[in-house]
Formats: structure tokens, sequence, C-alpha cells
């Protein structure tokens, strides 16, 4: 504890630092005390108002973390109006308080706030929540974002945001959904989930899929955040490590993928100087975990063929068939239309546009993509170099129109405009 | 806790009634039932009576109104319920799965938690 009285500035930003390492970790260990989702909230969000004034009087604790489920605690038990529940509460304490660990201030239960942690990431992924539901829940309850934080990341209304909360926190609570981590046959399934929502998150955050991207939450960093505390609460998972591996890798590209203007600038363009290599090179490093098993799963395969790109001096030095390869591999795991797309790019350049042109043709077959502006895009961009420009022309029109971000628009157009100079 | 698991499926989609792959059908949902009771968690069942034979009772505007069919205009239609009591809805979707209609691929089940009137 500090001797002197800290500005309020300083207690904010210390406040800002223990929000974003502890709110997850104290939710979840209230959880199990509340088994309440949305009152061990309210207890932990209690806990942090109340630092505000106590650390600027007394100093900012040794442990931030603890002193806030301490506080969270007693704001629940002080809470619990009758004695039941009182009781029920000191009871689920108990573990919490044996004389081995008398000390709050050291971290005397990291293993139990980890499992607590875990149950509480596999609780927001459930599969019986629905999918965007799951997204913002877990934004909420383990990275802690504000409603209005989730609310400006996705362009929606707080009010929306808050009832789809309430809504899913209703569901867990009413349909049972159990606050425990899942048996160990099912842990593989369940973590594949987990996965895809720290995937959709950077994606959102990556993409900005509608829109201009200002005064917005970095999702992007927020997946990242949430894929290193996943890998941390299980350590040496090879997917995990994949997961991760390409997250770090597509996020070693941003300083080199938007103008100042906000348009987007494709791959084969990109000032490669200016991608992040210090996290590339920690990528290479999870990567190197991620492939070190027998069957490396989707995240692994889609890590390794960001890594090919992230390998390679320009666009036109890549190893294009490498790419095919670890393409054929995913479609091997899943059937899908964006690993076909993009094995087709790759096809263009390790054989011939043309050749490319023709699996696209097959691909359009396929109505789930029928209107999307990805593969009216990747055609106007073969037909661009297989010269035949009129046909790319109209192509990348559609693709204007299908599209619904404006950083990708402007790239559209900015095609259009060359290949009518050139017409 | 306790769960009605509600049967659907799209009409024909299970083998005919009385038909050879029916008796093996049927040979399965008492094997189903046998685990659920030795399990202690099956609290009664049903097969209902055909769509055509449903009523809809809603109150509209305060007035009780009948409707002649099923609860909603989709393909699949309800086969009969379960009610089974588990710790938890992932017990409740284990047990789910396992139902023959479920794992034959011959339709759903809508799992609808019970209300827990004891909660006030």
């Amino acid at each position: 504890m500090s001797d002197k009285p800290l500005s309020k500035a300083v207690i904010k930003h210390h406040l800002d630092d223990a929000y974003a390492a502890e709110w997850g970790r104290s939710v979840a260990l209230l959880l199990r005390l509340t088994r309440d989702l949305q009152t061990a909230e309210d207890c932990v969000q209690d806990a942090f108002e109340s630092a505000l004034v106590y650390w600027q009087r007394d100093g900012i604790p040794d442990n931030p973390g603890a002193w806030i489920r301490k506080a969270a605690k007693h704001r629940f038990i002080d809470a619990a109006r009758s004695s039941r529940t009182r009781q029920q509460a000191l009871q689920r304490l108990s573990y919490l308080d044996q004389p081995s660990v008398q000390n709050d201030e050291i971290e005397e239960l990291d293993v139990l706030i980890k499992d607590d942690e875990l149950a509480l990431i596999f609780l927001c992924c459930h599969p019986a929540i629905a999918v965007t539901d799951q997204v913002m829940l877990t934004l909420r309850t383990v990275a802690g974002l504000s409603p209005r934080d989730i609310a400006a990341a996705f362009f929606a209304k707080d009010e929306a945001v808050r009832t789809r909360l309430l809504r899913a926190k209703r569901k867990i609570r009413g349909a049972g959904i159990p606050i425990k981590l899942p048996e160990a046959v099912e842990i593989d399934k369940r973590l594949k989930q987990v996965f895809a929502v720290i995937y959709l998150i950077f994606n959102e955050g990556y993409l900005a899929s509608r829109g201009e991207s200002a005064g917005r939450p970095d999702l992007a960093r927020e997946a990242i955040r949430l894929a290193i505390r996943l890998l941390e609460l299980i350590p040496n998972n090879n997917e995990s490590h994949g997961l991760l591996a390409l997250l770090l890798f597509t996020d070693s590209r941003t300083p080199a993928r938007v103008t100042t203007q906000e348009i987007l600038i494709p791959l084969d363009e990109q000032d490669r100087t200016r991608w992040n290599h210090e996290v590339i090179s920690v990528a290479f490093k999870h990567l190197e975990r991620a492939l070190a098993c027998e069957l490396p799963g989707r995240y692994a395969l889609q890590a390794a063929i960001a890594a090919e790109h992230a390998k390679a001096i320009a666009y036109m030095e890549t190893d294009w068939s490498a790419i095919v390869a670890l393409y054929d591999g995913l479609l091997e795991i899943e059937d899908s239309v964006i690993y076909r797309l993009n094995r087709c790019v790759a096809l263009s350049f390790s054989d011939s546009p043309l050749a490319a042109l023709e699996q696209l043709a097959e691909l359009e077959k396929d109505a789930t993509l029928e209107s999307h502006h990805l593969l009216s895009a990747t055609r106007a961009d073969l037909l661009r170099r297989a010269a035949r420009t009129d046909e790319a022309l109209s192509a990348y029109r559609l693709a204007v129109d299908q599209a619904d971000n404006a950083a990708v628009q402007k790239f559209l157009q900015r095609r259009v405009r060359e290949l009518e100079a050139k017409n | 806790m306790k769960y009605t698991f509600i049967l659907v499926a799209t009409p024909g989609a299970e083998p005919a009634y009385g038909s050879a792959e029916w008796k093996d059908y049927a040979a399965e949902y008492g094997a189903w039932n046998e685990q659920a009771a030795k399990a202690g968690i099956h609290r009664g069942g049903e097969a209902v009576q055909p769509p055509e034979r449903a009523t809809t009772v809603r109150k509209l505007s305060d007035d009780i109104k009948l409707h002649d069919g099923p609860f909603a205009e989709t393909k699949e239609v309800i086969l009969g319920w379960y009610l089974v009591e588990v710790d938890d809805l992932d017990e409740a979707i284990k047990w789910a799965s396992k139902m023959p209609l479920v794992d034959r691929g011959f339709g759903g089940i809508e799992i609808r938690p019970s209300v827990d009137f004891s909660q006030g």
C-alpha cells in the first residue's frame, strides 16, 4: 500500500487495468456463490465502484483482484436478505475460508478460481444459447465489456444489447444450463464452440463488417486476450495454440491493411515491412505448438496458411502450392464454401486464373454464397487477370452492390475505375 | 430438474406403423425406455394422436378461442412427449440425443424445462 493519496486519474488507470485483468475471474468466483450470472455481475460491478472510493483513501491494494473479489463477496452476503440464502452462501464460501488460507491478499485459490473462470467461459459459449448471444455474453461476462461497448461494437442499440443479455441469462437460469466444467468426453466439442466464439469476436473487430470503425472497442484485441487466457486455463491444447497463432498472424497485418482514408488494401498490395514482425514471431511459436500433433485442427491449418503469407517476402513469392495443399487439408475437416473459394484463389496462382475460374463455376452452383460479394469479387479478379475486361467489370459492379462494408466497397470501386480507364 | 421432451418430425419420416422396419424402431424405443427407467429419470410420457385431431387453446382479447390443429404451421408435428428428471440441461440434452427419433435423424425433440413453482 502506498502512503500518499492518489489522484483520481491514477486510481482510474489502476482500476481500468484491474477491470481488464480481474473482471471475468471475479464474476466466475462470485457465480459459485450466487449461482446467478446477473447477481454475480452486479456484486463485482459494485465492488469496482467502491474501489474507486477506497483505493483513493487507502491506496492501491497489493492484489487488486483479491480486493475486488473480497469486496464483491461481502456485498453479496450483506445483500442476501433471507437467512436461508445467507446460510447457503456461507456454506459455498466455506471452501474459501479454510484455516490454511487466511490471507486474502495472495492468490491462494488460484487453481479453484481458474476452474471457475473456465466454467464461466463454457457457460457463456453453451450451445443451447444462440450464437450471437454467446458472443455478447462472453464479451460482457468474461471480457468485462459494458453493454454500451458491445452495442457500439455491433452497431446495435444499448437497449437491444441489454435485452439480449438479460434474455440469455434468464435462459441459463431457467433452462438449468449447468455452471460447471463440461464432462471430459464433451470438452473437445465444447472447446470448439469457445474457439468459434473467440474467432467471431476477432472477425467482428477485424472486419468491422458494417460501417466505419471510429469509437468502437477493439474487439480483435479482446479476442486475442481471450485466446491467451484460454491457453493459460487449458495449457498444451494444440488447437488453442492454433487459434492464437491464427489471430496473431492476421492481426500482425493491421498496420498495413487500410489506407489513411479507411480503404482496404488487399494482401497483394500491402507493404509487408509494415506488418508487425514481433507479433509474427510470437505467432510462429504458437503455430509450431499447434502443428505438433497427428491431426492439426482447422485453426492450426488456417494459421499455417497465414504463416505462408508471413514467410513470403512478396505476394508473388508466396508458396501457393503449399497453400492449396493446406486448403485441401481444411476441406477434409469441413467442406466450407469459403475454404473452396480461397482454394480457388490459391490455385489461380499455383496453376492459372482460367483453371481457377473453372473451379469457381462449380462453386457458384452452391446457393449459400449466391449473393455474397466475395464470390463476385473473386470472379471479377480472376476475369481481370485473365484479361476478360468486360466480364470483369460487370462482376466488380455486382460485388460493389453486394458488399456491406464501406472499406471493401471503396476498394472494389477503385478496381472498377482502373478497368474503365483501361477499356 | 424436470424436463419435458416433445418429439417432433415431418409426417412420413418414421417407418410406417406396423411395418417390419417399424418393429425394429419400436424395439429401440423399448430399449431407451428401459435404460431411462433403470437410471431412474423416467417420469412418464405418451404418444399423441395425429395433428388433425389436435386442438389449440388460446386466449385472445380475454376470450378463450379454440383452434383446430397444431400449435404452428410448420412441416413438423408433435409425435409425443416424455417427462424426465435430471440434474441440468446438459443431462437432458444427453438423453434427448440418445432418443431413436433423434439418433436416427427422423426428427427432433424440443426440450422445455418445466416451471418450478416452488421458486415463487
